[in-house]
């Protein structure tokens, strides 16, 4: 009787020691199938995963959805959704998510590549991955750094006045904790731009090993368009004429295959890889329309201004008649920029952040521009280019001021719907002295409305960020 | 000096002392002290007059110390009329004395004196021999006194030995008695304890009679249980057998709670088959987390929460399960509240939205076996229909709003898209209704409107869906081991045609006595249930009613008729057709199958070492499961050239295991009684969900399983673990049972937290003073009980994602999982870190008190308290520019003060006819107050406002609705942007209060309109028995809440010609002519007023509904007597009977609970109606 007393007592120890192996402590209580910083960039194949990671940054559906939105702001379209409503009057609501989410998309790609370049930078060996590679890593994640800072800048920052002070604010290293994070004057953002892509045009890879990646001619590229941006006529000219006779991309000989080889198009510097179903969501959705805008633009550029027919296309450019014309346009997909459907593998839309036609644009402009009056030969030239592949005429005038607002045009007619270039074209023209906004949109009233205002929910995270005036 | 553990201890040299053992069992006992020698022969001396049995007590004990047990009713009942004048004599002669005139009898149990009720009926028959001082053996039956069955099992002792039999399955005994003058004992459980002197009888028939237990005399506290007397802080406990009677026909015990609780309010948001309740314990405490601010469950011993916040994988598409349906409701045994943090406390960082604690049924030792089969058929119908236009109102409401909207386009105040939509509806040229819209991609012509008349709710909602339920217990127990087992079926036809939920569940528990140290027992419990819906998603129900109903269900080929919907306009009269719409009945084709099953399992070794101390130690495993099955086919989807059947499988798994080890000390010293309990514990959570996704079946009927989809769409699946390690403990101190001081202490450590943060810390506090004891109140004879409580205590909780403290990398998902084919990636988490996250604390103070007066006829408790919580977990704001995509920081702190008052009358008690009334009403108080000077951002200000309640209503005020087109341009050019309101706005629109006086209308003319919490709520019962007849209702309310009235958009507005409305859309909406009407002007493309805040469509959701009422007939037993049955019981019920309300949709109470959002609540959905039952049901037992 006293011994099996105790039995109890020990068959309790014996419970309580063994349920400690049971239930281990809540130390050893890790996340699962997760990284750390730390774990992460222990071997090549990992840190080239981190590298992709940045490139799908670019599939982000909310860059993609708001892009969509930001043609809005130039009447190039319109929408029959409620939502976007408020750029098409050009005042975007600063409570709305798709413009929280657009701004935080680049930031987050921003973010990607920052703690990609920071382990690159570190002084710590990366098994397997030899010092070329990890410095032309380091100029692929820097270029993309360039890229979300630069199209950061032209949304929210008054880039077209290097003077400004209401630039973006920059992120150049993972952000951690909660500081007062304020923005950077317009000039030092161009210069922190123009850093990255001179890195990126020193050691990037000179040949992309696969379609959608970086290389240093798609730096130079970059750089032409920002030089453009920054008002440096003479070195934009001769960067885009550099891409333009270099014999990596080549312009397609038919409008049409621009769209048809999507991502793989030789005329394509930069356009992410996007295959179903992890595919982008296209800003050609149906709930976009061509506005007034390109209507009238487009059919002045053939024939009659007001001699087109919706239906067939007839009367219209044909690169707007390719996109939208009815009898071109699959159901669901009104705007055939974005022709493919959706079988899964198979390739998909992508956006065209940069491709060889734009250079040449670019080329036109700064050379246009750089010329005291006149008109630049080589820069028509160019011009003609891109219209005779369109399937247009050639133009010639002798008018400095017509032929730079024939480029616009033609840029206009070029790039619709794609990255949204018209809308800065069109900022930039008008602050260049060019043309009045509020005659192309009347809902533009101020200059205020020539940037995106900074969402709310920036505002409320981040107490060093002043909110763009008029917002 | 013996020890009080003795008495309840099972660990004894002897056997327990039956007639002590089973006295304990029935109620309140009063226990001054214990002897360890015999009392029999002590020498006392009283004289007292007119004295109360009370006094003689204090008398002989302060003389003695002899102890007495007693029932503190039975003295407090006694009259002060007791004369005695005693010198030195035996205790027993004293005693003789002192009872004789009392109405009550005492018993000398070796050292203890136990004084009861002398019951001198009990006798029916008897014989009386003279053979004095031979052993006899004495014979009898017992049965009971009501039924005259004979009683099983019952235990006959001679009292002061260990002697003792028990009466066979006849109720008959023998005993052999060696002393004539000795005195039996009769005691079975659930009946009044019989005592009889044998007087040289040798046949003794006893009829015993039930006893009246109070069923909530003892309170289940975490890790243990306590006296009602005892307890100091805020608790509240349900019997079983009232939520059996409650939840008639329904399958979730939560559902029929609503009102029955104080201070709880319940909120039945959905009629969905196993739809979960939302249930708030004393307001909300964590409203931004991402949960849903429920309590803690602990199901048989198992902490869980219903909605556990964790980072993995897509929650629509693995759907999870209402874990409440693992619990049959006619298992419960019981359900008790934990309402304060002096009592949550124990739970620690998971107590702070309250603890819901459910015991589930166990059987009774030395019982027979004692089986009930239960069975109801319950006919359901939606507790509401909508109220929509047929097809000529349909055609007649469109064509005024096309005329409408091509008026205002003339005039400036419609939109272009607008204008196109109505150009279809009319020919702007002519002015005359088309006929047909001309599709340019097919050359079809589509008529504008169809021929039929379809009563789209009529063919949705089934008629009379009826749902049976059976259950079968059988339970019953020896002198060692008891045991209760029972198994359920549900069966289910929803009110939506071809949806059908069925359910089954099997319980087991079994307590054994192992040997004289060990105790062991166990309760498994598996349910497993198969959910059926043909809708795809239970919230849009009122999507497939406000249809057009102009077209029929099947086309001319007898295939499903689509609508067009979808329309991209090129020029009037002509279009593109991007999709067309299934109609609802089609829509009826979804599949989603979701399989539930669940298993909770707890098992416990008690060891009771030596006196007042044992050992406990508890295993439990609660493993929740689901596994679904969506299956849309392309006949029930929107058709489109990309359209293609759809399948998504998808599981959700949810385990959760906890090892408690306990030690218990209890011990009694004179008046001062200790109890000590620590324990520790490992609690570990283990969840899991997955889906994979297809599209594109050949076959849409038969091969629709994955195997046979054409396209692999993709798949997550996402897993956390998270452990939890607590030292609990708990110290009560009584003295005398008049006051009893409570401390209880916690500690948790945590694996969501970060290094330096993981470990919390939870005291509290608890005062009881049974006041009614005192001797200052002891005369006043009215005043059955008043007990005043008062506790302080904190709580936690920390029900957020793990590791939010970490920046992580992980694999891509969706569109980041590859870049170049085949080259997968790794990204940061979008979580960014914040490593100084920790508890959310709740601090509450809680003052009570109980009365009870006239014989307990009126009762009553009200509880005041004070909650105040700091660190809330706050999904923040957080610096976009880091990247990142949410952040949780602890950041705002939230007060909740309220009270709760419960009231009760017995107004009648006669023998045939009893009524029983109880009210009861809380109010809760919740205020943000403090948001450390945050910014939060637009979404979350409109709900949170510093010294305002969570779930505050801010919009514009409508001032009127515009007449003239001059009101509006006479605003808009006294506005500086030229617009007062919108571009659009115009007569027959609302116009808006300018609160700020700046001529334009902007965010900030935005004021608080009102708030989802209510004023009042709470509910009324009563029960009216007549002989055999009782009956039953009870009532909830709830008053002064707001919220939005969802279906205002769809059913006051429809913006686009495929949808229908409400009648009060054609006749009181704002024409020319028609300028008085209620309501704005209708136009399509007019997303302006309504889908704006504003005070026209806030309603006032406060309600009164009769939950229940319920008839119960007990067949009388003369009736059965031929029939192999013990008893059986009819009764017929309906829930939902009415509801008195001003709300305008379908029921006060749809409030929306989409995406764990708290704040949702501010609107009301319409979405899947509430039941209107009507219950046939009986139970047997055999």
């Amino acid at each position: 009787m006293k011994k099996t007393k105790y039995i109890p007592v020990i068959l309790w120890f014996i419970i309580l020691t063994g349920s400690c192996e049971v239930l281990d402590s809540v130390e050893n209580i890790k996340p699962l199938y997760r990284l750390t910083e730390e774990t992460t960039f222990t071997d090549a194949k990992k840190t080239e995963a981190v590298l992709n990671g940045v490139y799908t940054a670019w599939k982000n559906s909310s860059i993609n959805i708001f892009t969509a939105q930001t043609m809005l702001l130039s009447g190039n379209y319109t929408t029959t959704s409620s939502i976007g409503v408020d750029a098409s009057i050009n005042r975007v609501d600063v409570t709305s998510s798709y413009l929280s989410s657009y701004y935080r998309a680049y930031y987050s790609l921003l973010m990607r590549a920052n703690y990609l370049i920071k382990a690159l930078e570190a002084d710590f060996e990366i098994p397997g991955l030899n010092q070329a590679r990890r410095t032309e890593m380091k100029a692929e994640a820097r270029l993309q750094r360039a890229m979300a800072h630069f199209f950061l800048l032209r949304n929210f920052g008054q880039f077209y006045n290097l003077n400004s002070d209401l630039g973006i604010v920059l992120q150049e290293a993972p952000l951690t904790g909660t500081p007062d994070n304020p923005r950077s004057g317009v000039l030092a953002c161009y210069n922190s731009i123009l850093l990255d892509i001179d890195y990126a045009m020193a050691n990037a890879p000179i040949s992309a090993r696969s379609y959608g990646l970086l290389t240093r001619d798609a730096a130079k590229a970059m750089k032409a368009k920002v030089l453009l941006y920054m008002g440096d006529w003479t070195e934009a000219a001769r960067l885009a004429l550099e891409i333009i006779n270099l014999p990596t991309y080549e312009l397609e000989t038919d409008f049409k295959s621009i769209y048809g080889n999507g991502f793989k198009s030789k005329e394509v510097i930069f356009s992410p890889v996007s295959i179903y179903p992890a595919h982008i969501d296209r800003p050609g959705s149906s709930t976009f329309s061509p506005g007034p805008l390109l209507i009238s633009t487009a059919d002045k550029s053939v024939g009659d201004p007001n001699d087109g027919d919706p239906v067939t296309g007839e009367g219209f450019d044909p690169r707007f008649a390719y996109a939208h014309a009815q009898d071109n346009v699959a159901l669901m997909r009104p705007n055939n920029k974005y022709p493919f459907g959706s079988v899964t593998g198979e390739q998909a839309n992508s956006l065209f952040i940069l491709r060889l036609g734009e250079l040449y644009l670019i080329f036109a402009e700064a050379k246009a521009r750089e010329a005291v009056t006149g008109v630049d030969s080589e820069a028509l030239a160019k011009l003609n280019a891109i219209r005779y592949r369109a399937g247009l005429l050639e133009i010639s005038t002798s008018s400095k001021a017509e032929f730079l607002e024939a480029i616009r045009i033609e840029k206009q007619l070029e790039l619709f719907g794609e990255f949204n270039e018209p809308w800065f074209d069109m900022v930039r023209y008008y602050i260049l002295g060019d043309l009045n906004i509020s005659d192309l949109k009347s809902e533009i009233t101020s200059d205020n409305q020539l940037i995106l205002p900074f969402p709310d929910a920036a505002l409320s995270g981040n107490g060093g960020l002043i909110q763009n005036p008029g917002y | 000096m013996k020890k009080m553990s003795d008495l309840f201890s099972l660990n004894k040299k002897h056997p327990p002392k039956a007639s002590v053992m089973t006295i304990l069992m029935t109620g309140i006992f009063i226990l001054t002290q214990s002897l360890s020698y015999p009392i029999v022969g002590q020498m006392v001396s009283i004289n007292l007059d007119n004295a109360s049995l009370k006094e003689c007590i204090n008398s002989i004990e302060s003389q003695t110390s002899i102890g007495f047990l007693y029932q503190e009713k039975l003295i407090s009942q006694t009259d002060r009329n007791i004369n005695i004048n005693v010198k030195n004599e035996d205790i027993r002669v004293a005693l003789d004395s002192i009872f004789s005139n009392t109405g009550l009898a005492y018993e000398i149990d070796k050292n203890v004196i136990l004084i009861k009720e002398t019951l001198p009926t009990h006798v029916i028959a008897s014989e009386i021999i003279s053979n004095d001082q031979q052993p006899i053996i004495v014979k009898g039956q017992v049965t009971d006194s009501k039924t005259d069955l004979p009683l099983p099992f019952v235990n006959v002792i001679i009292i002061g030995t260990s002697t003792g039999v028990a009466t066979d399955a006849d109720g008959y005994y023998t005993i052999e008695v060696k002393d004539p003058n000795a005195t039996l004992g009769f005691s079975f459980l659930g009946y009044s304890n019989v005592i009889l002197p044998v007087q040289s009888r040798t046949i003794i028939n006893v009829q015993m009679s039930e006893e009246v237990t109070e069923m909530d005399d003892v309170i289940v506290l975490g890790y243990g249980t306590m006296k009602k007397a005892s307890v100091g802080s805020s608790v509240s406990q349900i019997n079983g057998r009232e939520i059996e009677s409650k939840s008639v026909g329904s399958i979730s015990f939560e559902q029929m709670l609503g009102g029955q609780i104080k201070g709880v309010k319940i909120t039945q948001s959905s009629g969905a088959p196993g739809a979960a309740s939302i249930v708030r314990v004393r307001g909300i405490t964590s409203p931004f987390g991402g949960s849903n601010n429920q309590p803690l469950y602990v199901i048989d011993g198992i902490p869980f929460n219903t909605d556990p916040q964790f980072s993995a994988t897509n929650y629509d598409y693995a759907k999870n399960q209402n874990p409440l349906l693992s619990v049959n409701p006619n298992d419960i045994a019981s359900l008790t509240v934990l309402k304060d943090a002096a009592s949550t406390a124990i739970y620690g960082s998971q107590g702070a939205n309250g603890v819901i604690i459910i015991n589930t049924k166990r059987g009774e030792k030395n019982t027979g076996i004692r089986t009930s089969l239960d069975y109801s058929l319950n006919l359901s119908n939606p507790i509401k229909r909508l109220e929509l236009l047929d097809a000529e109102g349909y055609k007649k409401l469109h064509t005024m709003i096309a005329r409408n909207t091509l008026d205002a386009y003339a005039m400036g105040t419609a939109s272009s898209s607008g204008n196109l939509e109505a150009s279809q509806v009319i020919d702007p040229s002519t002015g005359v209704i088309r006929d047909s819209v001309l599709d340019i991609s097919t050359g079809r012509k589509i008529p504008v409107f169809g021929s039929a008349n379809t009563d789209w709710q009529d063919e949705i909602y089934r008629k009379n869906a009826p749902m049976q339920q059976w259950s079968l217990n059988v339970s019953g127990g020896n002198r060692e081991t008891n045991y209760s087992i029972s198994v359920s079926h549900t069966n289910q036809e929803a009110i939506i045609r071809k949806s059908n939920f069925k359910k089954y569940g099997a319980r087991l528990s079994i307590d054994s006595e192992a040997n004289k140290l060990l105790k062991i027992g166990t309760t498994l419990n598996y349910n497993g249930s198969r959910d059926f819906s043909s809708i795809a998603n239970t919230a849009d129900i009122i999507d497939m009613f406000i249809v057009r109903p102009d077209y029929p269900i099947y086309d001319n080929n007898g295939l499903f008729q689509r609508w067009p919907q979808y329309w991209i306009y090129q020029t009037p009269g002509t279009g593109r057709l991007y999709y067309e719409q299934a109609n609802s009945v089609a829509k009826l084709e979804n599949e989603t199958i979701a399989h539930y099953n669940s298993f909770i399992g707890s098992g416990y070794i008690e060891a009771s070492l030596f006196n007042g101390f044992k050992l406990r130690a508890d295993a439990n495993t609660a493993i929740f499961k689901s596994r679904s099955r969506d299956f849309n086919p392309l006949r029930a989807k929107l058709l489109s050239s990309t359209a293609k059947s759809s399948l998504t499988n998808g599981a959700n798994e949810q385990m959760k295991t906890s090892i408690t080890f306990q030690a218990n000390y209890q011990k009694l010293i004179n008046k001062h009684g200790i109890y000590l309990m620590v324990g520790n514990s490992w609690d570990k959570a283990n969840y899991h969900r997955s889906y994979i996704r297809y599209n594109g079946f050949l076959d849409e009927y038969v091969l629709t399983n994955a195997a046979s989809a054409i396209n692999y769409l993709g798949s997550e699946d996402g897993e956390a673990n998270s452990g939890l390690n607590s030292i609990y403990g708990r110290l009560q101190y009584t003295y005398n049972d008049i006051y009893t001081t409570t401390i209880n202490f916690r500690t948790d450590k945590s694996s969501k937290f970060g290094p330096g943060n993981k470990r919390a810390y939870f005291p509290s506090f608890a005062f009881n003073w049974n006041a009614h004891r005192e001797k200052f109140l002891e005369n006043i004879n009215y005043l059955d009980k008043l007990v005043l409580r008062a506790s302080y205590g904190r709580s936690g909780s920390a029900n957020v994602s793990d590791f939010l403290y970490l920046q992580y990398f992980q694999s891509g998902t969706g569109h980041n999982k590859e870049y170049l084919p085949g080259e997968t990636t790794i990204v940061p988490s979008g979580t960014y870190p914040n490593a100084d996250i920790h508890w959310e604390t709740t601090r509450e103070f809680n003052f009570g008190f109980d009365f009870s007066v006239l014989s307990d006829r009126l009762f009553g408790n009200l509880d005041i308290y004070d909650k105040y919580t700091s660190g809330i977990l706050v999904a923040s704001p957080y610096p976009l520019e880091s990247g990142a995509s949410s952040f949780t920081s602890n950041l705002a702190d939230v007060s909740n003060k309220g009270w709760e008052l419960e009231m009760g009358a017995n107004l009648i008690r006669s023998h045939d006819f009893t009524w029983s009334f109880s009210f009861n009403i809380s109010a809760n108080r919740n205020k943000v107050e403090s948001m450390e000077g945050h910014a939060l951002t637009p979404y979350q200000t409109r709900y949170f406002t510093v010294g305002q309640p969570i779930g505050v209503i801010k919009g514009y005020r409508v001032v009127k609705i515009i007449q003239q087109q001059s009101e509006i341009d006479a605003l808009n050019d006294a506005s500086p942007t030229g617009v007062y309101q919108t571009a659009y706005t115009g007569p027959g629109d609302y116009l808006y209060k300018d609160l700020n006086n700046d001529k334009t209308i902007t965010a900030e003319d935005q004021e608080v309109i009102g708030s989802m919490e209510p004023d009042f709520f709470g509910g009324i019962n009563t029960t009216i028995s007549y002989k055999r007849l009782s009956l039953l209702t009870s009532f909830q309310f709830t008053v002064g809440s707001e919220a939005f009235w969802d279906s205002y958009y769809l059913l006051m507005n429809p913006t686009r010609p495929m949808y229908n409305a409400s009648p009060v859309a054609l006749n009181d909406t704002w024409t020319p002519d028609n300028p008085n009407a209620k309501y704005p002007r209708l136009i399509y493309g007019n997303h302006f007023n309504v889908s704006d805040n504003n005070d026209a469509i806030l309603d006032d959701a406060s309600f009164l509904r009769l939950k229940i009422i319920r008839l119960n007939y007990d067949v009388p037993e003369n009736m059965i007597t031929k029939l192999p049955l013990k008893s059986a019981m009819f009764y017929i019920s309906a829930t939902n009977l009415f509801t008195l309300t001003k709300f305008r949709g379908l029921d006060p109470e749809g409030r929306a609970s989409y995406g764990h959002r708290i704040t949702a609540e501010t609107s009301i959905t319409d979405a899947f109606p509430l039941l209107r039952t009507f219950s046939f049901g009986v139970r047997i037992s055999l």
